[in-house]
């Protein structure tokens, strides 16, 4: 499993050079969790066309994909102009502040208590054992989509990228391991924390850094779900950074950071179909945040997402000729009026999921307030788009309970997905909330785009 | 100096003081095979196992020698630890279970008594 996460992260530092490029190794060492994460989207992303036209995904599917992306990626990059920087010099002097050493240190030991946790956890979690690992491993033993297994599973209309990830992690282990696969999952908390720090790290001060995002990972429902082989916190991981790209390129107008977000939300939307309203959410308050930049920044924002959005045809396309449910809403747009009475209990539902204490601790009013203080700071800009964020996502989060009139008004992640998809907004609120508070605790020293 | 290997060394001392505390009270332990089998000591549903085997084709010719002597109701399951045992369920009591033992003995084949795994 090593290995398959070693060429996720090789593959997705290909994408980084097509994206970006490097100007030192040192910045790519920074970016290692970043480019793992645009690996794990990319490939993901390819999986899914291959098995969507037919191609089984076996060893050698998994690698010649990676060396296409991969020699694509390189070659592209070179005509735009990126270049290797000069060899590295052993023994230079790297400096860490004794503040990111502190909250550093306490992250790994976070991440060796959750290897230590995951890596004997068993297939308990209901949907991972009734669908998505039973689909990894149809992957795994048939090649592809099997049409009459797919059909007859629950969450038909469930993109394959996380099985196919899965259905990865199978090949390298050698079998279709279900305990060893929550560190699959691991690897992934992993990557996001890395690539959250990596892109903040240089933007945001260790101490407006390090607290927000500790705290998003010792809320008891990251700690108890996130190595859950299911499709949410993936889904959630590939959100938050999407998000926080958008929110920089607001920011620093930097290319590389829009079409790297569309590249995380086309893998979003191929993770789940929940990944559509989460993309929508993005979308929709950057669209709010630069209504003053209508004219530059709309036309690039809505290319974007039509690209991101192009890249799950495929996958509809399948859902269509195979005849499996598409997954849009029960009551449907229309219906939602014959449901009237569902609207204020399904916002009231919304609202105390995401103020939950017993869920996410204080993720939340830590989240508001830090919207609040970014604009008495002047980071009106930032704190907008945070502040559209939040409110699109209460109000996606209340369409959900409100356009599946057979959901009970209630928490019980058995019975509504509510708490599921609110992790998204927690998620995000680990990579937002340093953003916010940058301007009061002042900004880091060296800011690099 | 100290204060730019201070960071690091705290970095390097969190991610092996947290190993170190785990396995200061030792490895971790796991059950041997062997501890799958728990003789029978009480009267109650008791098994009757007349071997282990690692391949299922072992079992199954094994299965049908004990079928063959007339011992019925004998079957091939997991034992829960990675074999496969052939196996008669459900004797009420150690003593038919000890008459059941000296039959198997009188046709040629071993078994032994067995708490079921609950």
């Amino acid at each position: 499993m090593l290995c398959l996460n070693l060429w996720l992260l090789i593959v997705g530092v290909g994408v980084l050079f097509l994206l970006r490029g490097w100007r030192s190794w040192a910045e790519l060492g920074r970016l290692t969790g970043f480019a793992y994460m645009l690996g794990t989207a990319a490939m993901g992303v390819a999986w899914v066309w291959e098995l969507t036209i037919g191609i089984d995904l076996s060893l050698p599917t998994i690698f010649g994909t990676g060396v296409v992306l991969v020699v694509v990626s390189f070659v592209m990059g070179r005509r735009l102009g990126r270049r290797l920087p000069p060899k590295p010099r052993l023994w230079r002097k790297h400096s860490l502040s004794l503040t990111s050493a502190v909250f550093g240190a306490i992250a790994i030991v976070y991440f060796e208590a959750m290897f230590r946790a995951g890596r004997l956890t068993p297939l308990y979690e209901f949907d991972a054992w009734s669908f998505w690992v039973p689909k990894a491993k149809a992957i795994y033993y048939f090649g592809g989509l099997d049409h009459q297994f797919f059909h007859d599973l629950p969450g038909q209309s469930y993109p394959p990228l996380l099985p196919a990830l899965e259905a990865a992690a199978f090949h390298f282990m050698g079998s279709p391991d279900v305990v060893s696969l929550h560190l699959q999952f691991w690897f992934l908390l992993i990557g996001f924390v890395g690539a959250a720090i990596g892109l903040l790290h240089v933007r945001v001060p260790a101490v407006a850094l390090w607290p927000p995002l500790l705290l998003v990972l010792v809320t008891p429902f990251v700690i108890e779900r996130a190595l859950q082989p299911q499709a949410d916190f993936l889904l959630d991981e590939l959100f938050a950074l999407a998000a926080l790209l958008v929110g920089l390129w607001l920011l620093e107008r930097a290319g590389w950071q829009l079409v790297a977000a569309a590249v995380l939300l086309a893998g979003a939307m191929l993770t789940k179909r929940e990944g559509y309203l989460l993309a929508g959410i993005i979308i929709g308050a950057a669209l709010l945040a630069s209504l003053r930049e209508l004219r530059q920044r709309w036309p690039l924002l809505i290319l974007a997402s039509a690209a991101a959005v192009a890249a799950t045809i495929p996958w509809r396309v399948l859902l269509v000729v195979d005849d499996l449910r598409r997954g849009g809403p029960e009551a449907g747009g229309a219906g939602l009026l014959s449901h009237a009475d569902r609207a204020w209990p399904s916002l009231r539902l919304a609202l105390s999921t995401l103020f939950d204490f017993h869920l996410w601790l204080i993720v939340a009013p830590v989240a508001f307030a830090a919207v609040s203080l970014a604009f008495v700071a002047g980071e009106r800009l930032f704190a907008t788009y945070a502040l559209a964020l939040y409110t699109l996502g209460i109000i996606g989060f209340t369409w959900i309970t409100w356009s599946f009139p057979d959901l009970p008004i209630t928490k019980n992640p058995a019975l509504n997905p509510i708490a599921r998809v609110t992790a998204s907004m927690i998620l995000v609120s680990a990579v937002i909330v340093p953003m916010l508070l940058r301007e009061l605790v002042g900004r880091a020293q060296v800011v690099t785009v | 100096m100290r204060r730019r290997f201070l960071p690091w060394a705290i970095l390097v001392i969190a991610a092996l003081a947290y190993p170190l505390a785990v396995l200061a009270t030792g490895a971790p332990r796991f059950p041997s095979r062997a501890e799958c089998v728990h003789a029978a000591t009480t009267d109650g549903s008791i098994d009757a196992v007349f071997g282990r085997f690692r391949a299922r084709a072992a079992a199954e010719a094994e299965l049908r020698h004990v079928l063959s002597l007339g011992f019925n109701g004998s079957e091939v399951e997991n034992d829960g630890c990675g074999l496969l045992k052939v196996v008669v369920h459900g004797i009420p009591t150690l003593a038919t279970g000890r008459a059941f033992l000296d039959e198997a003995a009188r046709a040629g084949v071993h078994a032994s008594l067995e708490q079921p795994p609950r």
